[in-house]
């Protein structure tokens, strides 16, 4: 009789720990499930350094307020020269410094978007100066524009970005 | 003694012009210079150089990282250095995308996501002489300057933020010099 009654409170016991342990796991998936929802969906690709990237030597537009201020510089490029009916060209795509990420740059023209150069990432302090570009083009005015989207050094997820318009003159 | 003078004027000419093109703008690398003699009787002195150009960078915009949203909006500042020969244009500032890879199709542009809420947002961009433009639209002027200086720009939620915690979504500016 004892040993029933026992047996009885054994149950009882595993019971409720059972229920203990199933609603403490409700609980922790009903806190956690709105965290792991929240993250886009694909997590940020691995990319490739791009080995044209060397050193920069060049000068860079100077920063005269003398204070340095958490952002990501942007170089802007007002026209850029070419040479007519040669694929090899010389722009430098230059990822300044100080900067806190990779960069990737696409140059494309503007009128059909087709990209004539895409590159892979590059370091801050590093700058690509020689393309090849994936066709010629005649002699004229293009505009044109350079994407560059930017990734983040810890983890390469993508921070904001910009795209800088530009004036391609081939001569 | 003629050819000698002639000959140590070239060599000083070259060194000369060698010197400066290594000091030279940041448009031109320095590239190949060749030194011809036809003789050491008779004969012209002459002095080739040859250049690579390379399309550098002429001005530098430094935009925010990331795109901060809180109650009541926040502040953000470009700076632009080096802003100069725009031939009377000005540059001028646009948002083309505020979509971050990964973020669902749904989610609508000017909204930050996170799991099932989205939460829209403008921007205020702030011009010199005080005036301010408010957008809610791709591709529209945010705004625009024509020298050197710092321009801000304010994020502001549209609605309640329904939870505290990492929201996701990024801008991509434009640069334009019309």
């Amino acid at each position: 009789m004892r040993e029933s009654s026992n047996h009885k409170l054994i149950k009882t016991a595993l019971l409720a720990f059972c229920m203990l342990v199933l609603l403490g796991g409700g609980i922790f998936v009903g806190i956690q499930y709105q965290n792991w929802a929240v993250q886009p969906a694909a997590a940020p690709m691995e990319q490739e350094l791009d080995g044209a990237a060397k050193d920069w030597a060049g000068t860079v537009p100077p920063d005269q307020s003398g204070e340095s201020q958490p952002g990501i510089k942007i170089p802007g490029y007002a026209s850029i020269s070419i040479p007519a009916n040669e694929q090899d060209v010389k722009i430098s795509l230059l990822n300044p410094e100080e900067n806190p990420c990779y960069f990737t740059f696409e140059l494309v023209l503007d009128d059909t978007g087709e990209t004539l150069y895409a590159s892979k990432l590059v370091e801050p302090g590093k700058a690509i100066q020689e393309q090849t570009l994936s066709r010629s083009l005649d002699a004229g005015e293009y505009g044109a524009t350079i994407k560059i989207s930017t990734f983040s050094l810890k983890d390469q997820a993508q921070m904001n970005g910009a795209n800088v318009k530009t004036k391609l003159v081939v001569v | 003694m003629k050819k000698m003078v002639s000959f140590c004027m070239a060599a000083v000419l070259a060194a000369a012009v060698s010197t400066s093109s290594f000091a030279a703008t940041k448009a031109v690398n320095p590239g190949s210079m060749e030194f011809h003699q036809d003789s050491f009787t008779e004969g012209e002195v002459g002095v080739e150089l040859e250049y690579e150009a390379v399309a550098e960078p002429t001005y530098t915009i430094t935009i925010p990282m990331g795109l901060e949203l809180v109650k009541g909006g926040a502040t953000s500042t470009f700076k632009a250095e080096d802003i100069s020969n725009l031939d009377g244009g000005k540059v001028v500032m646009t948002i083309v995308s505020t979509r971050k890879s990964g973020m669902p199709a749904a989610c609508p542009d000017f909204a930050l996501y996170r799991g099932h809420n989205y939460v829209p947002y403008e921007v205020q961009g702030f011009y010199e002489d005080g005036s301010s433009r408010m957008v809610r639209e791709l591709n529209k002027e945010v705004l625009s300057f024509d020298k050197d200086g710092e321009y801000k720009y304010r994020v502001i939620p549209a609605s309640v933020i329904p939870e505290t915690g990492t929201y996701w979504g990024n801008l991509t500016f434009q640069f334009d010099i019309v």
